[in-house]
């Protein structure tokens, strides 16, 4: 949550460097995409992992 | 991690197809290459479900007990069912977030990067550090496990 959080904000501030209409360079997507999919290495597969563990075994 | 590298294959790669040729032959691709693994999915059935022994059920019941066997048997139904729930509704949040790679991300890399190519190729970035990143991150934890600090998984996900 915390890294996803951070890399919406680097787009945020990406934003605010090119303006309405500006163009920025790309290794701003590439940057927020790395923390973002940071993120979901540390979220998804552990809630994945969670839900088989918590499960009553049949 | 399949999932990451199909879709960036498909990502990086549909880009350049995509001046050529319809939405038609498009779609019709995709649903050609479902009807593939389906097909490979049936014949290498036997491998993932074998009934009786070694199946793929048997090893997640093996490794599940291997965790914590009778404390976990020992939370009632009901309070299992709420952390699920809490669980669920971390990662709906978490994906009406993540998911606007989709869109909002999209248009930003349309309109607001100076590159040379189409934006469509911004949504390979995503898989393209998946792949890149999952084994170093197991590193990681593998490490942190060794000193005894590996961070429990409502921590990583809090993080996350």
């Amino acid at each position: 949550m915390m890294l996803t959080a951070a890399a919406f904000f680097i787009m945020a501030l990406a934003g605010k460097a090119g303006g309405d209409h500006g163009r920025v360079s790309p290794a701003w997507l590439i940057g927020a995409y790395f923390v973002l999919s940071t993120g979901e290495l540390m979220l998804s597969p552990m809630g994945l992992s969670l839900v088989s563990r918590w499960l009553r075994r049949a | 991690m399949g999932i990451n590298i199909g879709a960036f294959l498909a990502r990086s790669w549909r880009d350049r197809q995509a001046i050529a040729s319809g939405s038609i032959p498009r779609f019709a691709v995709a649903s050609g290459g479902m009807l593939v693994s389906a097909a490979i999915l049936w014949r290498f059935k036997r491998a993932i479900e074998r009934p009786g022994s070694g199946g793929a059920r048997n090893r997640v019941r093996e490794r599940s007990s291997d965790v914590a066997p009778s404390a976990l048997d020992a939370i009632p139904d009901w309070k299992r069912i709420c952390a699920l729930l809490v669980v669920f509704l971390i990662v709906i949040v978490f994906y009406m977030a993540f998911d606007q790679n989709g869109t909002t991300m999209l248009y930003f890399a349309n309109d607001n990067t100076a590159w040379n190519v189409s934006g469509i190729l911004s949504n390979a970035i995503n898989p393209f550090w998946i792949i890149a990143l999952t084994f170093p991150l197991l590193g990681l934890w593998k490490y942190l496990n060794k000193r005894g600090r590996e961070p429990s998984t409502p921590a990583k996900m809090v993080m996350g």
